[in-house]
């Protein structure tokens, strides 16, 4: 009972955020405007939505498990998650130091 | 008499919490990997493996309950900084995440159909998830930052340690059997 009402409280929150979205978003087209409506990519005939990347050498299938390129993509996320991974924690690292080196220092009697 | 030596020889293996939360966080953490690479999973794989991703980052919530519910309550009252700094974070990348997953879903052209259902492709949704998923990666980024001590030491301790022989103390630091 407790897990339900739990997962009750995150779907809500999960459409709350997705109605908002869907208000800006009618919004948004209603008024025309030149927000994310223009970035989509779709396909000539169909008319319909591309994944995340574009169709450029992207198989249906997935074919590209085989070649290289497919396994060079992993890339695009790991860098810069590894990017911001290191400068945070050398940031908070030093920031610990600097803290630690603060109580040192007033803790020695003059 | 086998049945009680069957029972004594092999006790059984007890998962602690943190165990538990390590191996979810690693599957999620792969999950997404997997997931942001289209180009290698194919549009079909990357549909479902993203609704399978939206449910299991139910599940993680679930699992963190406990610290969202007292963070929460801590939020106007006192709250380290850091702390106040990782739940401002941890709320963004949940809602960035609800917005990558159903507009994912809004746009799909293999699981919707799958199921008999059928939206009108638009731009507004496809040019969010192109948007979000991009968002998305440095707000993970941030997530595992702000936890990376948690999660250097839950590495030693339940994949490094076990592997290499190692006993772990309590702080976390592998040290010599």
């Amino acid at each position: 009972m407790k897990t339900m009402s739990r997962i009750l409280i995150i779907l809500l929150a999960a459409l709350t955020v997705v109605g908002a979205t869907w208000v800006v978003g009618t919004q948004g087209s209603s008024d025309s405007s030149t927000g994310v409506e223009q970035q989509g990519d779709f396909d000539g005939d169909e008319g319909r939505p591309l994944p995340p990347g574009g169709e450029a050498g992207f198989d249906r299938d997935g074919s590209q498990f085989l070649r290289v390129g497919g396994w060079l993509g992993f890339l695009k996320t790991l860098v810069p998650m590894t990017i911001v991974i290191a400068v945070v924690t050398l940031a908070t690292n030093l920031s610990k130091r600097h803290r630690r080196a603060q109580q040192t220092n007033a803790a020695i009697p003059v | 008499m086998t049945v009680a030596t069957l029972t004594t020889a092999q006790p059984k293996r007890h998962w602690s919490e943190t165990m538990k939360n390590f191996w979810i966080d690693i599957a999620l953490f792969l999950m997404f990997i997997v997931d942001m690479n289209t180009h290698l999973t194919g549009i079909a794989v990357h549909e479902w493996l993203g609704i399978v991703f939206g449910g299991a980052l139910v599940y993680h919530l679930l699992v963190h309950w406990q610290w969202i519910s007292n963070s929460t309550r801590r939020l106007f009252a006192k709250l380290p900084a850091v702390q106040r700094l990782r739940y401002g974070v941890d709320l963004l990348l949940f809602a960035v995440m609800v917005i990558v997953v159903a507009s994912g879903i809004l746009i799909s052209r293999d699981a919707l159909p799958a199921v008999g259902l059928a939206i009108e492709p638009s731009r507004f949704w496809s040019g969010l998830h192109h948007l979000t998923s991009n968002l998305v990666i440095f707000l993970v980024g941030l997530h595992l930052a702000l936890s990376w001590s948690w999660f250097t030491n839950a590495w030693s301790r339940y994949l490094w340690a076990p592997l290499t022989g190692r006993k772990v103390a309590e702080n976390g630091m592998a040290e010599t059997a």
